[in-house]
């Protein structure tokens, strides 16, 4: 057997391959290949037609894998167009030529209206805000969440509106949380954007970096020989200007105030779960908090109340050992032949100790 | 001069490279299977709640006599220690002639919402002491700290010296609002409270998100592409799936210590201060006069070197050794050079004090 066939994972190598090749032709004909990046098309194309063959727990890593591979292809596909043009460029054009194609990448990563589409420039700095939103789309308290209909665009008319109009009657305080849901959502939105805009700004900053970083190494008489170097520069600015970025007060402020926002939300939307729940007489999160809580605070209690038993239990041996020793002690001086309380207070010593110094017991026992 | 030197037909074959080897390393990929991680022979020798206490065998016929208790952060998974042949803390030490215990903290659930900084080290880590110690019929035993379990490391040092005869700690943050502390700062003005009212336990995947986002770029994209370079090389590539592993086999945090974690350490920086307090007691560090190695990593991004290099103003001791590694926070346990410096450095500053 074929050595890459001898998969014990299931996965058909050669059919993989095959439908690769099929992608890889049905790209040059396919009127539905992405026309803005064409590489990533294909690459996207020729997944959908293997993942189903890929198993499920592999799937996920897969994925991540092939998402950051069509990033890379954008980027190619788009560095590849200026660095063709920049290459024919004599040596004073290339400049001129680089910085066209810069102020496209800067207008497409502003994310302001008009701006060029499809960007891969733009969708790299989308990696931290997509990771964002998929991890805490995961913590919802419900299945998804109650306003995901408002994510994205503008919300539907007159929902601005909506949070502000007085509840009454026998509704009115359900209309008043989900009112202040509402509040709650928008004000997440609000500095989500304001988070967004920051990061936008850096993805701006970053394409500076770039000009200036490729303007010293051809000063400097350095080459760019591959799209992998250009890459590797481009990485490099991005986390130069993201490191600008997130060292600034403004950030750490933007940052706490976007996550406190999605908390509060949350918070409130779990509260109004737990209304419901409570309603149908189920168990809410708040009850269990409490009694989670609780049964912390007895365990501590009753681990405390050990220690102490243990404590107590050490000192009645030891009493009870000196007691004995006392005994052993008087019965002796009965006899004429006194003992020491001290091997009672140590019964592991081997040898006796001198008369009289023995421990806080008088070696002597009464007369 | 213009610096782009190459041609359309080049790009055009680098991307078909590209594609060929992305094609065929899901291939390796898949080939994989699940990869093993923990590479040294242990026992569970203690348990309790969600914590397994573990000796590792010892590799050599008399080990050094004093144990060491390693302290491993509530953060991702202990493994990392002990990853894979050759790349081994663990298995270093262990041929340098240490016996070594090792906490394994699990992962917390629902019920571990309410335990507490003074849960994990006055109950949890003390009872690990304890069982040592009786093990081994000693009144002190030998403590190792790893990043956050080096916080803990410190703070139990600093209420129970009776118990300890030295203290390592490795890529631990003693002053927490240095420079170049970016996971400090970007918490800064965090409501750790309402996260943890809101979210109970702290997901590890925020976690995950947190440390990613330090270095987006490189940790969530070009490092794929690196991936894809090596996918025609089996053992590399099993080498990135165990990091990767790793990486994402994040435990929930449990609730309440998290927070005491963030606010008071993070945020209001109480460790340097010698304002710690736990289970009514305060944690001064001032008060710790057992030797103490202090090893951290030039190059950490998570623990900033001047983070752990604090320590030297901040404790009593009179013999305090500092260890600089030449690499990154990970890097300190998993890395060729590391095997080869840091086992015996350990080892032998152990001896010279035993």
């Amino acid at each position: 057997m074929d050595k890459q066939n001898s998969n014990p994972g299931g996965f058909d190598w050669q059919e993989a391959q095959r439908r690769y090749l099929e992608a890889i032709a049905a790209f040059g004909k396919s009127s539905g290949a992405d026309p803005l990046n064409p590489w990533a098309g294909a690459l996207d194309y020729w997944w959908k037609s293997v993942a189903p063959a890929v198993a499920d727990s592999e799937k996920a890593m897969f994925g991540n894998l092939v998402n950051q591979s069509k990033t890379f292809l954008g980027l190619a596909d788009q560095f590849g167009k200026m660095m063709a043009a920049a290459a024919q460029g004599k040596d004073g054009d290339w400049k001129t030529i680089l910085d066209q194609h810069l102020e496209m990448m800067k207008a497409g990563m502003s994310g302001k209206p008009g701006a060029p589409a499809g960007q891969p420039l733009a969708a790299f700095w989308q990696l931290p805000l997509d990771t964002w939103e998929r991890t805490l789309s995961s913590l919802s308290a419900m299945p998804g969440d109650m306003f995901k209909g408002f994510k994205d665009g503008s919300p539907p008319p007159a929902a601005d509106r909506f949070p502000s109009i007085p509840g009454i009657g026998y509704t009115k305080e359900m209309q008043d949380q989900f009112q202040r849901g509402a509040q709650l959502w928008a004000e997440y939105q609000k500095h989500l954007s304001e988070y967004q805009a920051l990061l936008s700004a850096a993805g701006v900053r970053a394409v500076d970096i770039l000009r200036e970083r490729v303007a010293k190494l051809g000063a400097e008489g350095g080459k760019i020989r591959s799209l992998r170097e250009i890459y590797d520069l481009w990485v490099d600015c991005n986390e130069d200007a993201y490191a600008e970025l997130v060292y600034s007060n403004e950030y750490a402020e933007k940052y706490g105030r976007m996550v406190n926002a999605l908390m509060a939300f949350k918070r409130h939307a779990q509260m109004l779960v737990d209304e419901g729940l409570a309603t149908l007489n189920m168990p809410t999160q708040r009850g269990m908090d409490t009694m989670q809580k609780r049964q912390s605070e007895m365990r501590r209690d009753l681990r405390a109340a050990e220690q102490r038993q243990k404590a107590d239990s050490d000192a009645i041996e030891k009493l009870r050992r000196e007691l004995e020793a006392l005994k052993r002690d008087m019965r002796m001086a009965g006899r004429g032949r006194p003992d020491s309380v001290a091997a009672a207070e140590n019964p592991r010593a081997k040898r006796r100790p001198p008369r009289g110094q023995s421990g806080d017991i008088p070696a002597e026992g009464p007369e | 001069m213009n610096p782009f030197d190459f041609k359309p037909e080049a790009l055009a074959r680098e991307i078909l490279e590209f594609n060929g080897k992305l094609a065929q390393g899901l291939n390796t990929l898949s080939a994989l299977e699940d990869v093993e991680v923990g590479v040294s022979p242990k026992d569970a020798v203690y348990a309790e709640d969600k914590l397994v206490l573990h000796h590792f065998r010892p590799q050599v016929e008399k080990p050094h006599p004093v144990p060491v208790l390693i302290v491993y952060a509530l953060v991702n998974r202990p493994y990392m220690a002990d990853l894979q042949e050759g790349r081994s803390l663990i298995q270093g030490m262990l041929r340098a002639g240490l016996d070594i215990y090792l906490i394994d903290w699990g992962y917390p659930d629902g019920g571990d919402r309410y335990l507490t900084l003074n849960d994990y080290i006055n109950r949890y880590i003390d009872r690990c002491v304890d069982e040592v110690r009786t093990r081994h019929g000693l009144e002190k035993i030998n403590l190792l700290g790893i990043c956050q379990g080096g916080a803990f490391s410190l703070c139990y040092t600093a209420l129970h010296q009776d118990k300890v005869q030295n203290l390592i700690t490795t890529v631990t943050p003693v002053d927490f609002h240095t420079k170049n502390d970016l996971l400090s700062h970007i918490s800064r003005h965090v409501d750790v409270g309402l996260c943890v009212d809101t979210m109970g336990n702290v997901p590890g995947e925020v976690l995950n998100w947190t440390f990613l986002t330090l270095k987006p770029f490189r940790l969530m994209g070009q490092k794929y592409m690196d991936l894809v370079d090596i996918l025609d090389d089996e053992e590399k590539a099993r080498n990135f799936m165990r990091m990767e592993k790793w990486i994402f086999d994040s435990p929930d945090q449990a609730g309440e210590a998290y927070k005491e974690f963030i606010t008071e350490f993070y945020q209001r920086n109480k460790l340097v201060k010698g304002q710690i307090t736990l289970g009514g007691q305060t944690v001064d560090l001032q008060t710790i006069t057992v030797p103490i190695l202090n090893i951290y990593a030039r190059d950490d991004h998570l623990v900033p070197p001047d983070a752990s290099k604090a320590l030297a103003g901040s404790v009593g001791t009179k013999d305090y050794t500092e260890m600089e590694f030449p690499g990154g926070h990970i890097g300190i346990y998993v890395s060729g050079s590391a095997q080869k410096t840091l086992p015996p450095a350990i080892a032998d500053w152990l001896k010279q004090r035993a």
